[in-house]
């Protein structure tokens, strides 16, 4: 068990490609931390770094406190599962839980009861004589963790490992990760392009775009005080809606401008008029905190279509100058192509600068929960 | 089920003629066969005399009367036979999996421009390496040895470029897993990456050992003493060298040439068939991301 630390790390690929520019991250004992963003913003780049795979270009990487530069993948001490599991498919599953074990020269019968213990802790004891191909894609999987779990590493490394699974099975393997992460108390570093799965499985988050993180902090402090226009709109789903406009009015009112109507906003907006460059501005709020009303609302819009969850609607409405998407209780009567007006629950939305990107009211904020 | 259904389509009488169709051709295929073994079994005065007594039809223990008369040069050339293609079926697996690896995974100056070369040495015709190999022997002082047989073909293009595709292949995360695990990378390499895809080894190495074991110019470039003498140059010398041919115990040698082939062909058919077939297959570990 042991911290990880990555100090300035960057990497650039032969062709002058910068996977990673400047990651600072830092791992404590025992935690889940989880690298989220889209396909090929370095996170697998990054763990690989970390598990010794690829080297980095410039920077430090620590491993219980030791720097490991130029240290061997096979003595980091950490051990890593792959989005295709990567089994050795010419060895039975015990074979392949006992290589790395056996290859480190450990006694027979410490082999054996590693690898039972790791067995019974997944519930594959019944499939050890067998070999990889007869396997299905969700016993792949837990054969590929009991790898991992045998060889009881300092830190575990995943790289997007359900992400082949299906979507049911692809849940109950997310709880079950974090299950064991409970049991074993070690380290994990976890990729995946899955908001979902970052905000379920995370201790914290490290949420990656172009090679850089954007932000690293708890599930809920990222969903409700992002730092940029990129983190509020990777993580929730449907997304922040983002509305282009310009703020008005002076010291005793601030009004956002979005075209066809102003909202009033609160005092903290006085601040972001004053960060921003110009009076441009964007103002963003999430689905789930803009309502349809019953009487007059802070805004007009169509109604285009509405989709049906069961437990909530999903409704998709334009303004004439933009198109916007908010949540509705179930039972309420929402007909297609009528005109509604909307409501904001003005205290959860934020201000971004439309050329920088940086929530620009974030720091006068400490209401905003965390 | 494809073939079925035109089985249904045919009928009766066209099942039939197909039938008669198949047997002919497979006559056809066989005879030379058939006669390569009744003529190898006859002694010399009968085949001269164009085979005039049918009831010698058959008779076993002339073959093996032939094999005794001559048996020294055959098993010797036997034994080198057996030694040059398996030792040379073996160095093609471990080089052409390195070098193909290489060319697989690997990203290094001038790899396209080698590959190229690589592949183009495949179209040259042994013929023309005859003068060539015959002076690198003699300048490394192995000319008319088992070495000089091997070392020629201890690689070839096939083998590199096959290998280079079979490796392909394989997904980076298994050997990447392997490295974790405690393997080098050659370790890696043979202990991981060959095993998952044994067939196609298996394939190449039989292919490339029944090839080796078929040669002929080549080896008689670089030998002279029949100690040194493959299956092959035996045949050959025994094709010319005698005053007369001697067709009895040509055939027995053919015999000789042929069956460890037909062995080798009948005990890993099936696992031949699945190498061949395995290339542009998904790899067992899974696809790549
Ligand atoms: N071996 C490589 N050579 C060159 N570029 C690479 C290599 N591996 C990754 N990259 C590039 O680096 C960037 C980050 O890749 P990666 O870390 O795999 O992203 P992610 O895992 O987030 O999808 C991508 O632009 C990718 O094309
Ligand atoms: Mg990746």
């Amino acid at each position: 068990m042991a911290e990880v630390t990555l100090e300035n790390v960057t990497k650039v690929y032969p062709g002058d490609v910068v996977a990673i520019s400047d990651v600072n991250l830092n791992v404590a004992d025992m935690e889940l931390v989880v690298l989220v963003g889209p396909s090929g913003c370095g996170k697998s780049t990054t763990l690989r770094i970390i598990a010794g795979l690829e080297q980095a270009t410039r920077g430090n990487v620590k491993i219980g406190g030791h720097t490991v530069n130029q240290v061997p993948p096979k003595d980091r001490d950490i051990a890593m599962v792959f989005q295709n599991y990567a089994l050795y498919p010419h060895m039975t599953v015990y074979k392949n839980m006992a290589f790395g074990l056996k290859l480190r020269k450990y006694p027979r019968q410490e082999v054996e009861k590693r690898v039972s213990e790791a067995a019974a802790l997944l519930g594959i004891q019944d499939l050890l004589d067998r070999k990889p191909r007869a396997l299905s894609g969700g016993q792949q999987q837990r054969v590929a963790l009991g790898r991992a779990i045998v060889r009881q590493p300092a830190a575990f490394l995943f790289d997007e490992p359900l992400s082949n699974l299906d979507a049911k099975l692809r849940v109950e393997m997310r709880a079950e990760l974090s299950r064991l992460h409970h049991r074993l108390g070690t380290t994990m570093i976890y990729v995946t392009h899955d908001q979902v799965e970052a905000m379920t499985l995370g201790d914290r988050i490290a949420v990656m775009h172009e090679g850089v993180i954007q932000q690293l902090d708890t599930p809920l402090v990222l969903y409700n005080r992002p730092v940029n226009r990129f983190v509020a709109g990777f993580l929730g789903t449907p997304p922040m809606n983002f509305l282009h406009g310009r703020l008005e009015g002076g010291d005793d009112k601030i009004l956002f401008n979005e075209g066809s109507a102003r909202l009033e906003l609160p005092r903290w907006a006085k601040y972001g008029a004053e960060a921003l460059s110009g009076r441009e501005a964007v103002f963003g709020a999430r689905p789930e905190d803009i309502s349809i009303a019953q009487g007059p609302g802070a805004m007009q819009a169509k109604v285009n279509v509405v989709e049906p969850l069961g437990n909530e609607m999903i409704v998709h409405l334009s303004t004439q100058y933009h198109d916007l998407i908010c949540k509705a209780p179930s039972d309420k009567h929402i007909a297609v192509d009528n005109e509604v007006s909307l409501i904001f629950d003005i205290d959860k939305t934020h201000l971004f600068d439309p050329e920088a990107g940086n929530n620009v009211t974030l720091t006068q904020r400490r209401h905003l929960p965390e | 089920m494809i073939a079925k259904d035109k089985d249904k389509q045919l009928g009766r009488g066209g099942r039939r003629w197909r039938a008669v169709l198949v047997w002919f051709l497979a006559v056809v295929v066989l005879l030379p066969f058939a006669q390569m073994i009744w003529t190898a079994q006859r002694p010399r005065e009968v085949v001269d005399r164009s085979y005039r007594y049918l009831s010698q039809l058959l008779p076993a223990h002339e073959m093996t009367r032939h094999l005794e008369i001559a048996p020294r040069p055959l098993r010797v050339a036997l034994t080198n036979s057996i030694i040059v293609s398996g030792t040379c079926a073996l160095l093609c697996v471990v080089l052409g999996a390195a070098a193909g690896y290489a060319f697989a995974k690997k990203e290094f100056r001038g790899k396209t421009a080698l590959f190229d070369l690589v592949l183009a040495s495949m179209a040259v015709p042994p013929a023309i390496l005859m003068v060539p190999v015959f002076r690198l022997t003699v300048v490394l002082h192995i000319y008319d040895t088992l070495l000089a047989l091997i070392l020629p073909f201890s690689v070839t293009g096939f083998a590199i470029v096959y290998m280079r595709y079979a490796i392909s292949a394989v997904p980076d995360s298994l050997i990447e897993s392997a490295r974790l695990d405690g393997l080098s990378e050659a370790a890696a390499l043979f202990r991981v990456v060959l095993p998952s895809i044994w067939p196609s080894v298996l394939t190449l190495a039989v292919v490339q050992g029944i090839a080796t074991w078929n040669l002929f110019v080549l080896p008689l470039a670089v030998t002279a003493s029949q100690e040194n003498y493959t299956v092959a140059i035996l045949l050959g010398r025994l094709m010319s060298d005698f005053g007369g041919l001697m067709w009895n115990d040509i055939m027995v040698v053919v015999i000789a040439a042929l069956l460890p082939i037909a062995v080798v062909f009948v005990v890993f058919n099936r696992w031949i068939l699945k190498g061949s077939t395995a290339i542009g297959d998904e790899h067992p570990a899974g696809r790549r991301p």
